[in-house]
């Protein structure tokens, strides 16, 4: 009986060596963070600063690093199209790899009055390689390959709907990068 | 051996989370604002006969009917004796007056034969009105004759049954052989005062050439069915109307179906068909047309309801002063009977190169169905009534019965 008594216990303290206790072994890890210039850019279209309609001009500002862009359009009733606004830019020096892309829709265009808001992004040779519609939330053309020394542009349509008070409104969305295509951004 | 049991598994597990997990991403954020503007090209109605525009609430938009059939146009020249006169006056032995009054009984421009004579048995007397036509190029679905007449008559002195008739002969100018001949009866007995009456009869049309010549002939005649003892008589004939309406085979159009102009700045703009539905045959030319500078694009072409092309050149859109377009949308079509066409259009407009505006226009062209009514003509000439020597072939035609 005692021997019995003996062998639960050992049981129990066995389990508790697997369940509750804890051997902390710890590894050295050394992590250097040296950051490196921006290897994909904002670059402004050629219809950057253009005239636009009702006589105003078609803003294009870039961040200071060109890794951000403020935009502002002015568009009007029916279908109105910006071509090459924005371009994003893969140059070979510095980085001279390529890099996957898409556009994340953050905070989408709201309002009926706009009845449909895309952007279109286009390679060099004018091909169509994928659409952002920037009056949905989500994440659009990944991953499509930005490859070396390359440049898209992006085109912006807007299309207002006839018969009511024209609108105003503002769409925030991210140009999202990676070296890597094996999982989509988060 | 349980710790072995529980890490082997986790082995490859783990040797996957690098590559599953381990991405790096880089986010640039973008703001686009809109401040949506004035649309600064609007569309207009031209306004035009047979053109039915109907604008969006902007005037951004249209949808448009076009009635390619139109109606049936008239072949003779101041058929109702208000505008420039072409008619010829043939007298008879007395039927020898023939005058136009601005006015006569409710109706404006009448011509007006008239005589008086004896009777006897098996008299008759005839004159004529007449004029050169030209038979239309394009086929011709049918054709009538319209006459609007009435007639004023008494036998003044003796007994005698009188029969007064009207009728239009059409004539190869050519070969002066009677193509069409129709007779009818305006009265018959002693006395009458004008009551206006409109006939009608139906063309053999497969009997002309298209683009043909020929002589349209109005005999006006008295002829004495009984005559006891001798008399005399007076006879006027009045007619307000004498027509020949034909209906094209193909129905068409050719005018302008929308207007634009600019409030500001200077843009180019063309058009381009997006896409089309066609109901029989349609041919169609459209093009823009700048009134300001006279110039006119290049056209969108439909031939045998396929499209040629679907994209008009550009044209220059500027502002004008109030009350004028600078850009007008011409149509040209022709379409066999019954035909239809619905084409969706679209009005580009740019700025510069990198800012397009695009208005949807919706064109039907359609061949309504309607196709009675009597064209007017514009009264732009004074009229007059020619006396000349009779050509040889009226002799025949004075006692020609159908």
């Amino acid at each position: 009986m005692r021997t019995s008594r003996a062998i639960i216990l050992l049981a129990l303290l066995t389990l508790l060596a697997l369940v509750g206790t804890a051997v902390f072994v710890y590894l050295p890890v050394n992590v250097t963070i040296n950051s490196v210039g921006p290897p994909v850019i904002f670059q402004a279209g050629s219809n950057a600063g253009g005239t636009d309609l009702g006589g105003n001009t078609i803003q294009v500002t870039l961040g200071p690093n060109s890794s951000s862009a403020t935009i502002v359009l002015h568009p009007t009733y029916q279908k109105t199209y910006y071509h090459d606004i924005l371009q994003v830019s893969n140059p070979s020096p510095p980085a001279g790899d390529n890099y996957y892309i898409g556009i994340k829709v953050v905070s989408p265009l709201t309002g009926a009055a706009f009845s449909s808001a895309v952007a279109r992004v286009y390679d060099s040779a004018n091909n169509l390689l994928f659409t952002a519609d920037l009056k949905t939330a989500g994440t659009y053309g990944w991953a499509t390959l930005l490859p070396d020394g390359q440049t898209f542009r992006i085109d912006i349509e807007i299309v207002i709907t006839e018969g009511v008070p024209l609108p105003s409104g503002s769409v925030t969305f991210e140009l999202v990068y990676s070296p890597q295509s094996v999982t989509p951004p988060p | 051996m349980l710790s072995r049991i529980v890490a082997i598994p986790l082995i490859p597990i783990l040797f996957f989370i690098p590559y599953v997990l381990g991405a790096e991403f880089s986010y640039y954020p973008t703001s686009l604002t809109l401040n949506s503007v004035s649309p600064p090209i609007s569309l207009y109605d031209p306004g035009v006969s047979g053109v039915t525009v109907s604008l969006g609430p902007n005037s951004t938009s249209a949808s448009i009917t076009v009635k390619a059939s139109a109606q049936p146009f008239d072949i003779v020249a101041n058929s109702d004796f208000i505008g420039p006169s072409p008619w010829l006056f043939i007298p008879g032995t007395d039927l020898i007056s023939a005058t136009v009054l601005p006015s006569y009984l409710g109706r404006v421009g009448v011509a007006n034969v008239s005589g008086s004579g004896s009777l006897f048995t098996g008299y008759t007397d005839s004159a004529f009105l007449y004029q050169q036509i030209t038979w239309p190029t394009t086929p011709i679905l049918f054709a009538n004759v319209y006459l609007e007449a009435c007639v004023e008559y008494a036998v003044t002195s003796g007994f005698s049954i009188l029969l007064l008739d009207a009728t239009v002969f059409v004539v190869d100018a050519n070969t002066l052989a009677v193509v069409d001949s129709i007779t009818f009866i305006l009265d018959v007995g002693s006395s009458s005062t004008c009551t206006w009456n409109t006939y009608t009869g139906g063309l053999n049309v497969g009997a002309y050439t298209p683009g043909g010549t020929y002589y349209f002939l109005i005999r006006y005649r008295v002829q004495s069915l009984f005559t006891l003892f001798g008399g005399s008589y007076y006879a006027r004939f009045y007619t307000d109307l004498a027509n020949i309406t034909v209906a094209p085979a193909n129905p068409t159009f050719l005018g302008i179906f929308l207007l634009a102009n600019a409030s500001t700045g200077i843009y180019n703009a063309s058009l381009s068909l997006v896409s089309a539905s066609f109901t029989g045959t349609v041919d169609a030319n459209i093009w823009l047309r700048n009134n300001t500078v006279q110039v006119q694009s290049s056209s969108i072409t439909i031939s045998a309801s396929t499209i040629v092309t679907s994209q008009t050149s550009e044209l220059i859109v500027t502002t004008v002063p109030p009350g004028y377009y600078s850009l007008e949308m011409w149509l040209d079509t022709t379409i066999s009977p019954g035909a239809s066409a619905t084409l969706n259009l679209v009005l580009k407009y740019r700025i510069q190169d990198g800012v397009y505006v695009e208005y949807p226009i919706l064109l039907n062209i359609v061949d309504p169905p309607d196709r009675g009514g009597q064209p007017s003509e514009p009264p732009d000439k004074i009229f007059k009534i020619l006396s000349i020597d009779p050509p040889p072939y009226i002799e025949f035609l004075r006692s020609y019965d159908p």
